[in-house]
């Protein structure tokens, strides 16, 4: 522990409240005040680390804000999302349309609200649905062991080198297009790696003490993974699901872009850049901007991702 | 060495044989077959045409006949483009995506792993600094947001390279670096990473301890063991350029592998989605194997696992 509050150390050092150093608790004891049992719990520790870390703190500033503007934005401007007015279509930012307007005259700050919702929720859900597959395929292939994991991470790794793009389209195809049918499909794409990564993570923590205490207990299998090994799982589950977004934000938006996703009258960030692309000529604005979105996004995610990761072991953060 | 190399050739025929499983499962779950058309063809002549193409047999009859004529060359027939064979439309549309690909690859190496390397070596200054933002951005704004406004920058209004198409090397310009770029940000990621992890090595510590120049080292030690993982990450990379020469190829309407994929898609034209997902299948899976044994040959302990 005292190694992990070093090495943290010199990257805190503008921290207001920082760890006492064993000097100073020994000098505290000495001096007859009683002993601060709560300055370092690990949750503590990481919540404090990840505090720290600006760059993880402006991207989560981001995403707040990002979340906010999805959920009111609608309603803040005066324009429904799908009104249309010619005499005004094809306009930079204004006073009364913020984001300008598209090739209808529809209101472009009210209509990136909206494919904001479209692009977090499809994101969100994927990964999801992701993480629910990866968790019980992985864990039931990292407690097996022997010749079922064999097989079962045999096929992961079959599937594991394809690319994903050919796969989403065929499954697009067969499901049909919409919200659902591309979640559906990004999960189905995009498992393997949350697997391969629960597996991991199990055969690991497979080998601890407690796992063999309540094994000679008598716990049941589903017992032992469920309450010992999958809850000391989570914090590496909870980085991978904020790494994992990013690639589903950029995955819906290209599927939709090449016009096989979110189509009328939904519109994702993709289907608004899809818009754009067929009017770039003129008006390079209307794909402009929904890039901005998707890219801040995307690098907002990823900082927060990272940031919890260095959180929660700082060591990853020397290699990197 | 020659047994590494005949365990992995042979064990990548079971994996080709359930990936064209997998994806023949796949299209047989389309809705509608190749014969369904809006006018409705009489089902008599519709069961006729199925049994004259083995529709009508159970699927792993199909599966069973597809594979006997596949390794014989023959993918079937497109069902959209007059007189034309998958084989067709592959050995048309193939050779351009490769040429797209090479280009792209090699531009991004030039850049991506010099960014990289300088990036490892001075670390934290504002060269790495420069390094990362621009791997950063490489990868998170997406090739349909810097393919268009690359077009609008330096083809609408610079005029100096064509808006699209594939003809001539002006016209490869654009194309390449636009892919190029993505797939170098990659490339600098990948390289300052194994870099920073060489560095930290005992045995680097140790030549730098016994007297020997700092370049030697790196020249010597690092480079070349750093270089290793960036090698064996062709594998995942050969996805990324697939679905960046997708996008590429759609935005630029380059007659490629992947403006056909997804014409082929929304036309319906089955037998070529079929075709071409079968034939990047193939190209991932020698290409990995192609990665592995190079492995094998660059760090002889990979060979006894």
């Amino acid at each position: 522990m005292q190694a992990v509050a070093a090495s943290a150390a010199d990257e805190v050092s503008t921290a207001p409240v920082s760890t006492p150093s064993v000097r100073e608790t020994l000098r505290d004891l000495d001096a007859g005040q009683p002993l601060n049992l709560k300055q370092s719990t690990l949750w503590g520790d990481t919540a404090r680390r990840f505090f720290h870390n600006k760059a993880a703190m402006i991207s989560l500033s981001i995403l707040v804000l990002l979340l906010i503007y999805a959920t009111i934005g609608p309603y803040i401007r005066p324009y429904g999302f799908s009104d249309q007015d010619f005499s005004i279509a094809h306009q930079l930012p204004t006073s009364e349309h913020w984001f300008g307007t598209d090739m209808f005259g529809r209101d472009l700050f009210v209509r990136v609200a909206m494919g904001a919702r479209v692009s977090l929720l499809v994101a969100v859900a994927a990964t999801l649905v992701v993480l629910m597959i990866g968790v019980l395929y992985g864990s039931i292939s990292g407690f097996a062991g022997g010749r079922t994991d064999d097989i079962m991470m045999r096929f992961v790794d079959v599937l594991y080198g394809l690319p994903y793009l050919p796969f989403a389209i065929i499954l697009l195809v067969i499901l049909g297009s919409g919200i659902v049918p591309m979640l559906l499909a990004l999960a189905i794409v995009g498992w393997l790696t949350a697997a391969r990564l629960v597996r991991g993570q199990l055969l690991t923590l497979k080998q601890n003490e407690y796992v063999e205490a309540a094994r000679a207990l008598g716990a049941p299998r589903s017992r032992i993974v469920f309450r010992h090994l999958l809850p000391n799982t989570l914090g590496i589950i909870v980085v991978a699901m904020f790494l994992e977004i990013p690639g589903m934000i950029l995955g819906e938006a290209i599927l939709s872009f090449l016009g096989l996703g979110i189509s009328a009258p939904n519109a994702s960030w993709g289907t608004l850049a899809q818009d754009g692309w067929k009017a770039l000529r003129s008006y390079p604005w209307l794909i402009i901007l929904p890039g901005l979105f998707i890219a801040v996004t995307v690098l907002a995610f990823n900082f927060v991702g990272d940031g919890f990761r260095d959180a929660i072991d700082p060591r990853t953060k020397e290699t990197k | 060495m020659f047994k590494f190399v005949v365990r992995r050739v042979l064990w990548s025929i079971p994996v080709l044989l359930l990936v064209i499983f997998l994806t023949f499962v796949l299209m047989k779950a389309i809705p509608g077959g190749p014969f369904t058309s809006e006018k409705g063809v009489p089902a008599e002549i519709l069961a006729n045409m199925n049994a004259k193409y083995g529709l009508d047999q159970p699927w792993y009859t199909q599966y069973v006949r597809y594979i006997y004529h596949a390794v014989q060359g023959d993918l079937g027939v497109s069902m959209t483009q007059k007189s034309r064979t998958v084989m067709d439309v592959i050995g048309n549309s193939f050779p351009v995506s490769m040429h797209l690909g090479f280009m792209a690859f090699t531009l991004a190496i030039l850049i991506g792993v010099p960014a990289g390397i300088i990036g490892a070596l001075k670390r934290n200054t504002w060269a790495d600094y420069g390094a990362l933002f621009y791997s950063t951005i490489g990868w998170a704004v997406p090739v349909f947001i810097i393919g268009p406004v690359f077009i609008y920058i330096f083809a609408i209004r610079l005029g100096w390279f064509p808006t699209s198409r594939w003809e001539g090397p002006r016209s490869w310009v654009l194309p390449t670096a636009v892919l190029g770029l993505a797939l170098s940000a990659y490339f600098a990621r990948l390289t300052r990473g194994s870099m920073l992890e060489t560095l930290q090595q005992d045995y680097v510590r140790t030549a730098i301890a016994k007297g020997l120049p700092y370049r030697t080292v790196v020249m010597k030690h690092v480079l070349r063991n750093s270089l290793i993982p960036v090698v064996t990450q062709a594998g995942p990379l050969l996805g990324f350029v697939i679905t960046g020469s997708f996008l590429t190829e759609y935005i630029f309407a380059i007659p490629g592998l992947g403006k056909y994929y997804v014409s082929s898609v929304s036309n319906r034209d089955y037998s070529v989605v079929m075709g071409l997902a079968v034939l990047l299948s193939v190209v991932i899976i020698v290409a990995n194997l192609l990665v592995d044994i190079l492995y094998g040959l660059l760090d002889p302990r990979i060979r006894y696992e």
